[in-house]
C-alpha cells in the first residue's frame, strides 16, 4: 500500500486495499448470482445485507410443475414465461401497499420466485392489507398476462401457486437460517397444493380411460414446395372443452399417475378406429412410445395383421430421446415391425437430447425435425445451421426431412432454401378430424379439401 | 467492408489463422487467449463481432457470452461461437448463453468469411441477414 501524498484529498483504506474484487472477477459473481432470463437474484442473501427482519413475510409464487412445460415445448418457451412472470410480478409489486417493505425478489433457479418483505413497513394507512391476500393478487397478475401472452395450450395446465407466511424474529435463531427455513416452508407448502391437484387430475383421466373418451385428428404432412401430401399425422385429443383435451395435458397427468401404457394403447385404438377417408389412401403416421413398442398392442401379432389390414402404410413416429440402442429389447422389435411393414420417423429430432448418434442407428424412413427447431428459425442462424445439419444427415442416411410447427411464411422460405422437402404445421393445415391442405401461395391461402 | 473483430482462443495459431482470413475482407482483428483479457478489452472498446472458443482455462466461452449479453454496452454485440464442439446440444447451448451464429472447426476459410460478412453487415442485433 502506497501512501498517500499530502496534496491528495483524504482516501480511505478500503479504496485501495489489496483485497478488493477486480472487475473482472465482480462481473463473474454477478453473473452467477443473477438469472440471466428473468435478472432475479438467484440468493436472496445477496440482497439482505445480514439484517435481521423484526416481521419477515415470505410470499411464494411457483409455476404449476407437473405437467412438465419446459420438457414438452423447450427452453425457449419457458424463457419467455419465466420474464412473462417476473414482469409482472415486478409491475405489481410496485403499486403493492407492502411495496415499502420489501426486500428481495428472488428466482429459485427453477419455477419460483420468492418475494421477502419486512412486513411492519408499508404504506400509510394500509395496516389491513394481509401478506395473503398480496399473494393472491400477486398470483393472480401472473396467470392473467401469462393467459394474454400465451393463450391456451401452453401454460394451461401450469397452474400457479401462491403461498404466504410471517415468521416472527427469534434472537435465539441466526438470521440466515431463519431465513432459509422460512423459504423451504413456502415451498412446501405450494407443493402440498400441487400434489392435492394432481390427484384431482389423475381422477379425472382415470375416468376418461374408462369412457374411452379420446378421440383422433389427423393432421396433413404436406411437400413444402410441391404441395403435394405426403400422409396424415394421427394427433390424439380429450373431449372438446374438456380440461384434459390436448395431448401434452393428458400425457402429463398419465405419467404422474402411471397411465401411460394405459392412455397409449386407447390411443392406438381410436386413430385406428376413426380413419377419415382421406387418410386411408395416404402414409399414416402414428406416435409411439418405446415403452409401448416393447409392451402390450405391439407384441401380439394379431394386432400388428389389424392394424396393417386397417392401413397398408404405417409409419411409427419414436421421439429421438426414446431411441435406446443398449435395450435388446427395443431392437428385437424394431426388427419385428419392420418385418411386418411398418416405417419408422425420428421425432423432435434435433431437441438436443442424444445427438445424431440415435437416428444413425435407427435409420429411419422420415426425420420430424423438432418445431423448436422450425420456430423462428428464419431469424436465427444457428437453428438453420442445426436443421442444415440434419438435412444432410439425412440425405446420407436416405431418410427424408419433415419440419414440424410450421406456423409463418418465413420458416416455410427458409426450410425451402434449406432442402427440407416436407413440412407440417397450422399454415399447411390444423389437426382435424376430417383435415383440410392449406396451400399458402402468393395471393393468399387457397383451401382445398381432401 | 471493414471494421474490427476481436477473437478469444487460447490457440494463439487459431487466431491468427483466423485473422489471416478475415484480413481478406479488410477487417481488423485483435485477439486474446484468455477470457478475462478478452472481457475487459471487448467492454473498453467493443468491436464489430466477437469470434469465441468454447473450452478455455479460466473463463470458457460459454460465461464469457453471458457476461458480455448482460453488459448494457455490449448487450447486442453479434457473437459467433467458432468452436471444436459441434454437436447439436452445444449449438442448443450456444444459442442459450445468447450466441448470434456457430460455426465448427475445423471450418473453410470461405464459410468463415461468409458468415463474417453477413453478421457485421447487419449492424447490431440478431445480426440477421
Amino acid at each position: 500500500m502506497t501512501r498517500a501524498r499530502r496534496t491528495d484529498p483524504l482516501k480511505l483504506v478500503s479504496e485501495r486495499s489489496s483485497v478488493e474484487v477486480p472487475e473482472i472477477e465482480r462481473l463473474r459473481l454477478e453473473s452467477l448470482l443473477h438469472d440471466a432470463v428473468t435478472g432475479l437474484t438467484l440468493h436472496p442473501f445477496a440482497d439482505l445485507k445480514g439484517e435481521r427482519v423484526a416481521n419477515l413475510g415470505v410470499v411464494y409464487i411457483q409455476l404449476g410443475r407437473f405437467a412438465g412445460v419446459e420438457s414438452l415445448y423447450g427452453w425457449e418457451l419457458y424463457d419467455r414465461i419465466l420474464r412473462v412472470t417476473a414482469a409482472s410480478l415486478r409491475e405489481d409489486i410496485t403499486a403493492s401497499p407492502l411495496a415499502p417493505g420489501l426486500l428481495v425478489m428472488s428466482f429459485n433457479g427453477s419455477d419460483g420466485v420468492f418475494l421477502l418483505f419486512d412486513v411492519a413497513r408499508r404504506a400509510p394507512g394500509q395496516r389491513g392489507v394481509t401478506l395473503e391476500a398480496e399473494a393472491a393478487r400477486l398470483r393472480q397478475g401472473v396467470g392473467r398476462r401469462l393467459k394474454q401472452a400465451f393463450g391456451r395450450s401452453a401454460v394451461d395446465l401450469m397452474h400457479i401457486h401462491a403461498t404466504a407466511l410471517v415468521v416472527p424474529d427469534d434472537p435465539r435463531v441466526r438470521p440466515s437460517r431463519q431465513v432459509m427455513r422460512a423459504l423451504a416452508e413456502a415451498a412446501r407448502l405450494a407443493d402440498a397444493r400441487e400434489s392435492g391437484e394432481k390427484k384431482s387430475f389423475v381422477e379425472r383421466l382415470k375416468a376418461l380411460l374408462s369412457a374411452k373418451r379420446l378421440r383422433a385428428v389427423f393432421q396433413p404432412i404436406v411437400g413444402v414446395t410441391s404441395g403435394e401430401v405426403l400422409g396424415y399425422e394421427a394427433l390424439i385429443r380429450g373431449p372438446a372443452g374438456h380440461e384434459l383435451e390436448m395431448p401434452d395435458e393428458l400425457f402429463a397427468v398419465a405419467r404422474e399417475g402411471d397411465l401411460l401404457l394405459e392412455l397409449e394403447s386407447l390411443c392406438i385404438e381410436t386413430v385406428f378406429s376413426s380413419l377419415p377417408r382421406v387418410a386411408r389412401k395416404k402414409r399414416l403416421f402414428v406416435n409411439a412410445s418405446a415403452r409401448l413398442l416393447t409392451h402390450s398392442v405391439f407384441l401380439d401379432d394379431r394386432n400388428l395383421a389389424e392394424m396393417g389390414r386397417v392401413h397398408g402404410d404405417i409409419v411409427l413416429e419414436l421421439s429421438e430421446k426414446e431411441v435406446v440402442f443398449n435395450y435388446p429389447a427395443f431392437c428385437e422389435v424394431v426388427g419385428r415391425l419392420r418385418a411386418a411393414g411398418f416405417g419408422f420417423a425420428i421425432d423432435d429430432a434435433g431437441s438436443g437430447y442424444s445427438g445424431l448418434e440415435s437416428i444413425v442407428q435407427l435409420r429411419p424412413e422420415y426425420v420430424k425435425v423438432a418445431r423448436t427447431l422450425v420456430a423462428g428459425l428464419d431469424e436465427d442462424r444457428i437453428k438453420r445451421e442445426i436443421v442444415g445439419s440434419l438435412a444432410a444427415l439425412g440425405e446420407r442416411i436416405d431418410a427424408e426431412l419433415i419440419a414440424e410447427g410450421i406456423e409463418t411464411r418465413g420458416e416455410l422460405e427458409s426450410l425451402r432454401g434449406l432442402g427440407v422437402p416436407w413440412g407440417q404445421g397450422f399454415l399447411l393445415g390444423r389437426p382435424a378430424a376430417r383435415p383440410v391442405v392449406t396451400r399458402p401461395g402468393a395471393r393468399g391461402a387457397r383451401k382445398d379439401v381432401c | 467492408m471493414s471494421g474490427r473483430i476481436f477473437v478469444v482462443d487460447d490457440d494463439p495459431a487459431m487466431i491468427e489463422a483466423v485473422a489471416a482470413v478475415l484480413s481478406l475482407d479488410g477487417f481488423d482483428v485483435d485477439g486474446a487467449s484468455d477470457g478475462a483479457t478478452a472481457l475487459r478489452a471487448v467492454l473498453n472498446d467493443p468491436p464489430a463481432l466477437l469470434v469465441l472458443d468454447v473450452s478455455m482455462p479460466g473463463l470458457t466461452g460459454w460465461e464469457l457470452c453471458e457476461i458480455v449479453r448482460r453488459q448494457p454496452i455490449t448487450r447486442d454485440l453479434p457473437i459467433l461461437f467458432l468452436t471444436g464442439r459441434g454437436e447439436v446440444r452445444d449449438r442448443i447451448t450456444a444459442m442459450q448463453v445468447g450466441g448470434t451464429d456457430h460455426l465448427t472447426k475445423p471450418f473453410r476459410a470461405e464459410e468463415l468469411r461468409a458468415r463474417v460478412r453477413a453478421l457485421t453487415a447487419s449492424g447490431p442485433g440478431k445480426g440477421e441477414s
